[in-house]
């Protein structure tokens, strides 16, 4: 990990050489300002690469916790005379803590409201810096902050500061990309691209996501102690609810998903209104034209356009050929795996089970037990409320009435995330993969309720967080790999649509589940490729998994399946072998449709 | 009256239609068939302006509509029903029907007019009249959703899966509905699971596979042909 | 005592009134086309702006300078649409995109006026143009009444049109299920323009009846806009009687709490109020919960 960051170090030490070339005098000292000013703010906005760029959340209060930081910063160092760095660790404390609990509070509405609530906490800030005269000085601010005194060095000037800032700095943009690589990190990702699939996935939405802030929000912090240590003097109208724009604005113009991105944009922000400056009062006006045209039309930031043409250059000094992605098939053993015969023990039983949704009964009294080995499949017209059924198993919908039992133990109206972790994984009809996540990232993602380190344990870069990670990457590796599919560093979105479904159930049997739920695996696919799964459903049944599917495909039912359950209208009408059912006059019947002449 | 010809459509990176070609005369029933995810949707989505062909034609009356979006289509003369009804929840069942009317300008008295008409056919729903679309059970629905597209007094009705989720009693009701619009004049292509009713009614089907036609003939025909209906299940057993 | 009290009643519906109807537009924006509008208090400053050209510069008469603001603020907000909305309306996930849009918009377009307009604050005279009236021992300043009906009548109209006229259903249609209006054939380019244009012109004349209280700004909408979100959130996204109800509790939070505990904290209140009824009830006064379809 640390050997891979060192690709990485050439941009430290041109930003650390960059004050050499500052002219003399005064506008090289206001330059130098800039400087600190610009590692500062890059801080911050590192706390919304994570929040904004990871997480996919919104938060229009980075400038608050900028301004908490600094402010419980500087009085504790000013008024109370606490050592520099415990002043630093109380301070990142105090912020966090608000953050978590502005998360806390907040996450459980939907994105847009979060947007207006961290607005609100933004103004609540700004209004009590102003007046809490006896805290933060009111509007005359604090002065006198300090610089560190380092062993050897003594006072910090601009220049040694800024160094110093710079180190912080690279420090904060490891750990954001340790977070970036780690299980956590996945998850995040995750959360962002699919909360259904990620919360299927073991992942608990509410909870990473309040991680996520309270992240954000030490590192607005870390950008504020910064702020007021390199410019000594601090006051509340720096952090007012313009400035979390601002900070928004360097995230999204750079890239709101890359460190390096996002620094660019905070440099690039900071430094504007001075090349701007002939154009004076037009200098907002065009932040937000740049704000407007960048989301629009270049979401993924300036640095995806440098990304870019980095990459076209490559390919052009390479002339490399490209592989041809449809022509990397499976490769898959033939041999018929030995399949484990189905026993008496229930794994999962549904008592009269009912979903309804307004006036539709999508799911009436159903009874279903499931046993131990078996593959049961479960058919029907469409509408019959099979996927319903699969939704309630899973914990997505909630019951309207009846009971589901899973190893003796009661599991109806359970998150979807503990779901996972008692041992039934899924796979969703149309697909719910992590579109930019990697085929490798999306499989290491269903490994997620497996790893134990947190958030303290992977900031701190706790030795058992890497090991932990490398047996996810090792494990959805394998699991690939057993299921012949060797693509691992694609992006899932490219995939053709056959592989998709491969990764996906790839991802829902690495953490070895006991009961596996397919919601019509084969659907969309070829004769073929229909094939090529039966196959890969019988070697993941020889692993001992029970399965319970949804599937349309009759020839492919009766390959796979030991036990078949026919619904329609929400209810069961018939169950058995798969050749008994497809015999059974009431299945034909709600198949084909009503063989009676009718007048 | 309606011809498709050679059309080729996309779902984001899947291909859903590969080659289907196909005709409506003016007065008949036709009925696609084939398993789910065949694309017989997907068919009446690019017809209606919802997908547009990446390859091929389509003309309505001889006038090529495959550029045109749904707005357009509509006002050619050509109603979509989609599948799984799609009224409109937080609206009466009354100002669904009326929503039926917005492809093309109407006086209040043909509004009156046409709503007496639908509920002439759909009596049931005069009962249900004022009721907001997401109390209603699935046969209600379905009865408003042909309902509402029978407002925008089509030349051809287009109907994805009408016997979709209802009791069976009710889809007959549907069906009869079906066969006496027919016989009232007006062209109907069908999309359905329910293939030995549709067969009864319809003159026509065609069988699509993976995106293909594979079959086209007469109903009569294919009722008789029972290797046909075991390939619609799909199993390589016979059925019944 | 009571009669302050009364006083400070008035004054709180009417401030309240104003952040309803914003909070109104704000709803049925975020309803029809799911875009969270950050600039929608800009068009409250942009009403107020066209006013204070219109009545003190065209010295236009009074009526014909109100109903003037309100169309060319609702065209503003069709163009807004235009330009924000419409290019990216077919991307996938456009939601967050569209919404930090509106933000940098929003920068944008006070910047714009602030340049066009110059930094000095107007002052639009009141409706009426006396300072207060008395009614048994109460004095009211008429321009409070004067918001509390406007947006009593306006509230009546956007129901009467949007419950009672086929266009206003068509516009709830292609809020409830845009691909199945398509197919109806209402054109649902049109009805977002519709509806962008009867959000902002309502912002707009919440705007204009404000603006003899407040001075004309180029950031006053922003600051109201914020406690009208407040107030959406309170009354619980996308119902009508929440936002107006909501409204009215955050104007009236406000200035109760500005009067009787701290006036340099009056920014605050609306929010904390916020934060404080967003842990007790989380779904808004009247929203409901919209789970997520598989």
């Amino acid at each position: 990990m640390i050997i891979k960051t060192l690709k990485f170090l050439p941009f430290p030490i041109i930003l650390a050489l960059v004050p050499l070339f500052l002219p003399e005098g005064r506008t090289g000292a206001y330059y130098q300002t800039l400087l600190i000013l610009t590692v500062s703010y890059a801080t911050a906005a590192l706390g919304l690469t994570v929040l904004l760029g990871y997480s996919g959340q919104i938060s229009l209060a980075q400038a608050a916790f900028f301004g908490i930081g600094a402010y419980v910063f500087s009085v504790l160092a000013v008024t109370y005379n606490i050592s520099y760095w415990l002043s630093i660790v109380a301070s990142l404390t105090v912020t966090s803590a608000f953050g978590f609990f502005l998360g806390a509070i907040s996450l459980r509405l939907a994105s847009h409201y979060l947007a207006l609530v961290t607005i609100g906490f933004q103004i609540i800030t700004q209004v009590v810096l102003n007046n809490w005269r006896g805290f933060s000085g009111g509007a005359d601010g604090i002065s006198n902050i300090p610089r560190p005194a380092l062993p050897g060095i003594g006072a910090l000037t601009d220049l040694t500061f800024y160094w110093f800032a710079l180190i912080v700095f690279c420090i904060a943009a490891y750990i954001v990309y340790r977070l970036r690589n780690s299980r956590l990190g996945w998850a995040l990702l995750a959360l962002r691209e699919d909360e259904i699939a990620a919360a299927s996935n073991g992942i608990s939405v509410f909870w990473t996501k309040v991680l996520a802030f309270a992240v954000s929000a030490a590192l607005g912090g870390l950008g504020g102690i910064l702020y007021a240590s390199g410019s000594l003097y601090i006051s509340p109208d720096v952090f007012n609810f313009y400035q979390s724009v601002s900070f928004f604005a360097m995230t999204l113009v750079g890239g709101r998903e890359s460190i390096i991105g996002t620094s660019l944009g905070a440099g690039l922000i900071t430094f504007l209104p001075e090349v701007l400056r002939f154009l004076h009062a037009y200098t907002i006006a065009i932040y937000g034209f740049l704000i407007v045209v960048v989301v629009l039309f270049l979401p993924d930031g300036l640095y995806s356009l440098v990304l870019r043409g980095a990459a076209s250059l490559n390919r052009q000094l390479r002339k490399a050929t490209v592989e041809d992605p449809l022509h990397a098939k499976p490769s898959l053993v033939t041999s018929a795996p030995v399949r484990p015969v189905a026993t008496a023990e229930p794994l999962l039983e549904i008592k009269s089970l009912s979903k309804h949704f307004g006036g539709i009964k999508a799911v009436q009294d159903l009874d279903l037990t499931i046993c131990k080995g078996d593959v049961a499949v479960l058919i029907g017209p469409n509408g019959s409320g099979k996927t319903t059924v699969l939704n309630v198993l899973s914990g997505i919908y909630s019951t309207t009435s009846g009971a589901i039992t899973y190893r003796g133990q009661d599991i109806s109206n359970l998150p979807p995330n503990t779901i996972n972790r008692l041992g039934i994984c899924r796979t969703f009809q149309n697909i719910r993969l992590f579109p930019e996540l990697t085929a490798l990232e999306n499989v290491a993602v269903g490994y997620y309720s497996k790893g134990t380190v947190g958030l303290v344990g992977t900031l701190l870069s706790r030795p058992l967080g890497y090991r932990e990670e490398e047996v996810a990457r090792r494990k959805a590796q394998e699991i690939l790999h057993f299921l012949g599919f060797d693509r691992l560093d694609v992006k899932a979105k490219n995939l053709p649509y056959g592989q998709q479904r491969i990764v996906e159930i790839a991802r829902a049997i690495v953490s070895s589940p006991d009961l596996l739920l397919l919601d019509e695996p084969a659907a969309g696919m070829n004769h073929e490729e229909t094939a090529a799964l039966s196959q890969i459903l019988y070697r993941i049944h020889a692993l001992g998994l029970t399965m319970l599917l949804i599937e349309h495909d009759m020839s492919f039912v009766s390959s796979v399946a030991t036990r078949a359950y026919v619904m329609d209208f929400g209810q069961k009408i018939s169950e058995g072998s798969v050749a008994h059912v497809l015999r059974d006059p009431a299945v034909v019947k709600a198949y084909l449709g009503d063989d009676i002449a009718y007048a | 009256m309606l011809k498709v010809r050679n059309i080729q459509a996309n779902y984001g990176a899947v291909r859903a239609l590969h080659d289907i070609s196909l005709d409506v005369m003016p007065g008949e029933i036709i009925v696609l068939l084939g398993v789910n995810g065949a694309g017989k949707s997907t068919t009446l989505k690019t017809i209606s302006g919802l997908l547009h062909p990446a390859r091929g034609n389509i003309t309505f009356q001889d006038q090529p509509i495959d550029r045109l979006s749904p707005e357009q289509v509509v006002r050619m003369g050509i109603a979509h029903v989609p599948e799984g009804r799609h009224v409109f929840p937080g609206l009466t069942v009354r100002e669904n029907l009326i929503m039926g009317t917005s492809n093309r300008r109407v006086t209040r008295r043909e509004t009156e007019q046409d709503i007496e008409r639908v509920l002439d056919i759909f009596p049931d729903l005069k009962r249900l009249y004022t009721q907001m679309g997401w109390s209603l059970s699935g046969g209600q629905q379905q009865m408003l959703a042909i309902g509402r597209g029978l407002m925008a007094r089509p030349k051809l009705l287009m109907l994805d899966e009408p016997s979709l989720g209802l009791a069976p009693v009710i889809v007959k009701q549907v069906f009869r509905t079906i066969e006496d619009l027919n016989r009232q004049g007006m062209t109907i292509l069908l999309v359905e699971q329910n293939v030995n009713l549709s067969l009864r009614i319809a003159h026509r089907a065609y069988l699509l596979e993976t995106g293909r036609i594979i079959r086209a003939d007469s109903s009569a025909n294919l009722l008789q042909d029972s290797s046909f209906k075991s390939a619609l299940l799909g199993a390589s057993y016979g059925v019944g | 005592m009571l009669s302050e009290f009364i006083q400070l009643a008035v004054t709180g519906v009417a401030v309240g009134s104003i952040y309803g109807l914003i909070a109104l537009g704000f709803g049925l924006i975020y309803t029809s086309v799911n875009v969270v509008n950050f600039a929608q208090g800009d068009f409250a400053m942009i009403g107020a702006y066209f006013m204070v050209t219109l009545e003190l510069g065209a010295r236009l008469p009074l009526w014909l300078a109100i109903i003037l603001t309100i169309f060319l603020t609702a065209g503003c907000g069709a163009l807004f649409q235009l330009l924000i909305y419409q290019p990216v309306r077919n991307r996938p996930r456009t939601f967050l995109p569209v919404m930090i849009a509106t933000v940098g918009a929003s920068t944008f377009i006070e910047q714009l006026f602030l340049i066009v307009y110059g930094p000095l604050p107007y002052q639009l005279p009141s409706i009426f143009h006396t300072e207060s009236v008395h009614i048994s021992g109460v004095s009211l300043y008429p321009q409070y009444l004067v918001i509390i009906v406007v947006t009593a009548v306006m509230v009546a109209l956007l129901h009467w049109f949007l419950e009672h006229t086929k266009l206003g259903k068509q516009l709830q249609a292609t809020a409830q299920d845009p691909d199945t209006a398509r197919l109806m054939g209402i054109r649902v380019t049109q009805m977002a323009a519709l509806t962008f244009a009867i959000s902002t012109g309502l912002t707009g004349l919440a705007g204009l009846l404000i603006a003899p209280v407040y001075l004309v700004t180029s950031t006053m909408g922003a600051s109201i806009a914020l406690k009208a979100f407040a107030a959406a959130i309170v009354g619980g996204f996308g119902s009508m009687k929440g936002a107006i109800l909501g409204g009215i509790a955050i104007g009236l939070v406000e200035t109760f709490g500005a009067t009787y505990l701290s006036s340099a904290y009056r920014d605050a209140f609306p929010f904390i109020f916020l934060i404080l009824f967003l842990i007790f009830r989380p779904l808004g006064l009247f929203g409901e919960k919209v789970s997520q379809k598989v």
